[in-house]
C-alpha cells in the first residue's frame, strides 16, 4: 500500500460518520494489537474480540495496527528489556507471576515471555493517554480542518482507489 | 455491543476452526520439526503428523533424526509412533505423556537429502566448552607425525636459524661463575703462609742444636721453642683444613653442575628434534597417533550431547535465568515454579523398539524425560539392550540426575560379537588398509560429575583380514609394503583409552598391543633418515657447544687440579714441619735422657768415691 493511500485512509476515518470515542477506542485496541508480537496468544485472541464486539472503529483499528507493528519491531529490544525487568528482576512481582503461571489457560497468554509482556506493559501505559489525545485530535479535525482538506485533490483520488472501496464493505460492522 | 460483530465473529470462528481442521496437522508438523532441529543442530523430519483434538492424541508415520556429525545419515529413525496428551495439565499449557510408544527404530540409516542446518550459535554448557578447550589443548600437543614429510631430507641447516639454544649462554655463565670462583679461592689460599714461611719453620725447626744441649736452661729453652713451633703449625693445619672442607663442598657443587651441563644440551637437542618435527616413536605415543583423534572426537560428540542435555535440564528451572539475545519479535520465555507438582514438559515413558547392526533386534525404554527433575524426583534413565542370531549384542544404560546441584550423567556401554567390514581403523598412513572382517567388542563407560568425568574404554577386534587390494593412495610403497607385514603379525587387536577431567587437568591415554609392533617397523624403516637428521643436530648440537664445553671442562680440571694440589702442597708442608718437630722433639728427649744418665752415673761415681774415702780413713 503507497503511503499516500495510507494518508488519504486516514484522513477518510477522521470524517467518517463515526464518533470520536469509537475512533479513539479503535485506535488504541489496534495500538495495542500492534505492540504484541505477531505470534497468536490469548491476548491478541482478547484484543481482536474487543475490536469486533465491542463499538469501536474497525478501521481505525486496523490502521493503528499497521503503524504501531512497525513501532513494535523496532522497540522490540527495548520491550525485551522491560519484560525480562519486570519477569526477572522485580522480585516482589515474583510471587504474582507463579500465580498467574499456574493457573489454566493463562499461560496461553504467553504472558511469561519477555517480548509479549513488554509490548503489553508499555500499550497499557499508553492507553489511557493516547486514547484522550486520540479523541482530542479528532475533535478539533473536524471542528477547524475537515472543510479545507475535504477538497483537495488527492482526497478526491484516494476516494476512488480499492481501498476505499474495501473500506466501504468493511464499514457496516463499525455502525 | 454490536450484533454485525457477533455475528462476524461467529464466522469467523467457524472460519478458524475450518482452518485448524485443515491446516492444524502440517502447522504441528513445523513446530515439532522446528524444536526438534533447535535441539539436535541438524535436521529433525516428521512425516504424516496427526493430531486429534478430542482424543488428544498425536502421532505421525516417521521421524528422521539427523546425525549432526555426518548430515547425510540419520542418528535414528522410527516408524509409526503415537502419544495421548493429558487434558488436565494442557490447560496450564504443560505437556505430560504418559506412554509413547517408538516402535520400528532404526540408527544409522541412509537420508536422501542432506540434514545440515545453518546453526545459529550452538547452545554449550560450561561443561562442554571447558572440555572442549582443553581436547583442543590435548590435539594440539599431539604428536605430528607426517611420514611423507619424514621422507624428506631435514634441512638442519635452515632449522638451525630458528633455534635460540640456551645451553652455550648457560656454559658461559657457568665458566663465569668458575672463574670467580678460581680467583675467590686462589685469594683464600693466598692469605695462608707460603713456601718462604714454612721454609722458615723447617730453619728453625732444624736450628735448634740438641747435642749441643748440655744445661737445664738450654733443655728448658728448646722444649719451650719446639712447643711454640708446635701451637702455630697446628693452627695453621686448622686453617688450611677448614679450607680443604669447604673447597671439597664447592669441588661437589661443580661435579652436580657438570651433570647439568648435559641435561642442558640434551633440552637444546630436543627443542631442535620438535622444530624439525621428528617423531619420538616411544611406546607411550603410538596408541595416541594411531586412534586418539577418533576417540577424541567420539568424547566430543558425547559431551556435546550431555552439554545440550544439561543446557535444556536447566533452562526449564526456575532459577534467575540468565538474558539472552532473542531473534526480534521472538521475547525470551522465563519459566516459573509448578506448584501442582507437574513439570511443564514430562514423557513418562518412551517404549522402544526396533532393529541395529544389521537385524539386530533392540528394545528399551526411556523414562521421565522431563523439563525439571526436581519436581517429580526422579532422573532421566535410558535402557536399551539387543541380540542377534550370531550372538552380537547390545546394552547401553544411561542415566542424567539433574536433581541436585551437582549435575551427574553416568552412560555405559556394550557391544559384544559385533561383526566390522568396510571401516578404516585409523587415518594414520601406517595402516591404509581397509577392515574387510573382524569381530570387534567395545565396553565403555563415561562418568559426569559437574564439570568433572572420567571416561574408560576397551575394544578387541579378533578375526582381522584386510583389504589388501585396496589401492592405496599418497603412502609410499615401502610403507604400504610396511603396513601389509604389520597388518598380517597382528591377530588380534586390543585397545584401551582412559580420558578424565578432573580438578581442571585433562588427562588421555591410549594403549594398544600395536604400539611395540608398528614402534619397531616404523623405526626400521624410518631409521635411517630420521637417523641422520638426528645424527645431524645431534653433531651440530654438540660441534656448537664443544669449544665451549671443552672450556669449561678445562676451566673445572684448572679449578679441581690447582686449587686441589696448592692444598695438598701445603698440607704436605704442615706435615713435614709436623714431622721435623716430632724428630726434633725425640731428639730433646734422647738427649735430655741421655743427660740425665750421665748425671746420675756422675752422681753415682761421686758416691762411690765418698764411700771409698771413708773405709780409707
Amino acid at each position: 500500500m503507497l503511503p499516500i493511500q495510507y494518508v488519504g485512509k486516514f484522513i477518510k476515518i477522521l470524517r467518517s460518520a463515526a464518533s470520536p470515542p469509537q475512533i479513539a477506542g479503535g485506535f488504541v485496541l489496534g495500538m495495542i494489537l500492534g505492540f504484541l508480537p505477531p505470534a497468536f496468544n490469548l491476548i491478541t485472541l482478547f484484543i481482536v474480540l474487543l475490536i469486533i464486539i465491542l463499538n469501536v472503529n474497525i478501521a481505525t483499528a486496523i490502521f493503528a495496527y499497521t503503524i504501531f507493528s512497525l513501532f513494535s519491531y523496532v522497540f522490540d529490544p527495548l520491550f525485551h528489556s522491560l519484560g525480562f525487568t519486570l519477569l526477572v528482576e522485580t522480585s516482589w512481582l515474583k510471587s504474582f507471576w507463579v500465580t498467574l503461571y499456574n493457573l489454566p489457560i493463562v499461560p496461553y497468554s504467553r504472558f511469561n515471555n519477555t517480548v509479549v509482556l513488554g509490548s503489553l506493559t508499555t500499550a497499557l501505559i499508553l492507553l489511557l493517554p493516547m486514547y484522550f489525545l486520540s479523541k482530542r485530535f479528532i475533535i478539533t479535525y473536524r471542528e477547524k480542518y475537515e472543510p479545507r482538506v475535504k477538497n483537495w485533490k488527492w482526497v478526491k483520488y484516494t476516494k476512488s482507489t480499492q481501498i476505499y472501496q474495501w473500506y466501504e464493505k468493511l464499514k457496516f460492522m463499525g455502525e | 455491543m454490536r450484533k454485525k460483530g457477533l455475528l462476524f465473529l461467529g464466522v469467523l470462528f467457524l472460519l478458524i476452526l475450518i482452518i485448524y481442521l485443515i491446516f492444524t496437522d502440517r502447522w504441528l508438523e513445523n513446530q515439532m520439526e522446528s524444536i526438534g532441529t533447535s535441539i539436535n543442530g541438524a535436521k529433525v523430519e516428521l512425516d504424516g503428523v496427526d493430531f486429534s483434538f478430542l482424543k488428544l492424541r498425536i502421532k505421525w508415520d516417521r521421524l528422521q533424526v539427523t546425525d549432526p556429525q555426518n548430515t547425510w545419515q540419520n542418528l535414528f529413525e522410527t516408524g509409526k509412533a503415537e502419544f495421548d496428551l493429558d487434558l488436565e495439565p494442557l490447560l496450564s499449557r504443560k505437556y505430560i505423556i504418559e506412554n509413547f510408544q517408538l516402535e520400528g527404530m532404526k540408527f544409522n540409516t541412509k537420508r536422501s537429502s542432506d540434514g545440515k542446518i545453518t546453526k545459529a550459535e550452538a547452545k554449550k554448557s560450561k561443561l562442554f566448552q571447558m572440555a572442549e578447550q582443553k581436547i583442543k589443548q590435548e590435539t594440539a600437543q599431539m604428536p605430528i607425525l607426517n611420514l611423507q614429510k619424514l621422507s624428506q631430507k631435514v634441512n638442519v641447516d635452515s632449522l638451525w636459524k630458528l633455534v635460540d639454544l640456551h645451553s652455550p649462554k648457560r656454559i658461559d655463565s657457568l665458566k663465569s661463575y668458575y672463574s670467580d670462583r678460581y680467583v675467590h679461592w686462589d685469594n683464600r689460599l693466598k692469605t695462608l703462609p707460603s713456601e718462604q714461611e714454612f721454609n722458615t719453620i723447617s730453619r728453625e725447626i732444624r736450628e735448634i742444636q740438641v747435642d749441643k744441649i748440655s744445661t737445664i736452661e738450654e733443655f728448658q729453652k728448646a722444649h719451650s721453642q719446639v712447643k711454640d713451633l708446635y701451637q702455630y703449625v697446628d693452627s695453621l693445619s686448622k686453617d688450611v683444613k677448614n679450607v680443604r672442607t669447604e673447597f671439597e663442598i664447592d669441588v661437589k657443587g661443580v661435579k652436580e653442575n657438570k651433570i647439568n651441563v648435559q641435561k642442558w644440551i640434551n633440552e637444546d637437542y630436543q627443542k631442535i628434534l620438535r622444530l624439525a618435527q621428528i617423531p619420538d616413536l616411544s611406546l607411550g605415543n603410538m596408541g595416541k597417533l594411531l586412534f586418539g583423534k577418533r576417540i577424541i572426537s567420539r568424547i566430543q560428540n558425547v559431551l556435546g550431547y550431555v552439554g545440550t542435555a544439561r543446557y535444556y535440564a536447566n533452562k526449564f528451572i526456575s532459577t534467575k535465568p540468565e538474558k539472552e539475545k532473542p531473534p526480534r519479535l521472538k521475547g525470551q520465555d522465563i519459566f516459573f515454579a509448578s506448584r501442582k507438582g507437574l513439570p511443564k514438559f514430562w514423557i513418562k515413558r518412551i517404549s522402544i523398539s526396533g532393529e541395529a547392526f544389521n537385524e539386530m533386534q533392540i528394545s528399551g525404554k526411556v523414562e521421565d524425560i522431563v523439563s525439571n527433575q526436581k519436581i517429580i524426583d526422579k532422573m532421566t534413565v535410558i535402557q536399551l539392550s539387543g541380540t542377534r542370531r550370531d550372538q552380537a549384542g547390545l546394552r547401553l544404560k544411561a542415566s542424567f540426575d539433574y536433581r541436585s546441584t551437582a549435575p551427574s550423567e553416568n552412560i555405559n556401554l556394550a557391544i559384544l560379537q559385533i561383526p566390522i567390514s568396510n571401516v578404516k581403523l585409523s587415518d594414520f598412513p601406517l595402516l591404509p588398509y581397509r577392515l574387510k572382517k573382524g569381530t570387534g567388542e567395545i565396553e565403555a563407560t563415561l562418568d559426569f560429575k559437574q564439570s568433572d568425568f572420567v571416561f574408560n574404554m576397551k575394544m578387541f577386534i579378533n578375526q582381522m583380514e584386510f583389504d589388501y587390494n585396496e589401492k592405496t593412495i599418497n603412502v609410499d610403497p615401502a610403507l604400504a609394503r610396511m603396513s601389509r607385514s604389520i597388518l598380517e603379525s597382528l591377530k588380534q587387536l586390543m585397545i584401551q583409552a582412559n580420558a578424565s577431567q578432573t580438578d581442571n587437568q585433562f588427562r588421555f591415554r591410549v594403549d594398544t598391543n600395536l604400539d611395540e609392533l608398528i614402534s619397531q617397523k616404523a623405526r626400521a624403516i624410518m631409521a635411517d633418515e630420521v637417523e641422520k637428521a638426528r645424527a645431524k643436530i645431534r653433531s651440530q648440537v654438540e660441534q656448537n657447544i664443544a669449544q665451549r664445553q671443552l672450556e669449561l671442562n678445562t676451566l673445572i680440571t684448572k679449578f679441581e687440579g690447582d686449587l686441589s694440589s696448592k692444598i695438598e702442597h701445603l698440607e704436605n708442608q704442615l706435615s713435614n714441619n709436623r714431622e721435623l718437630l716430632k724428630t726434633k722433639q725425640k731428639e730433646i728427649e734422647n738427649q735430655l735422657e741421655l743427660e740425665k744418665k750421665k748425671m746420675e752415673k756422675k752422681v753415682e761415681d761421686k758416691a762411690k768415691d765418698v764411700i771409698k774415702d771413708l773405709f780409707k780413713k
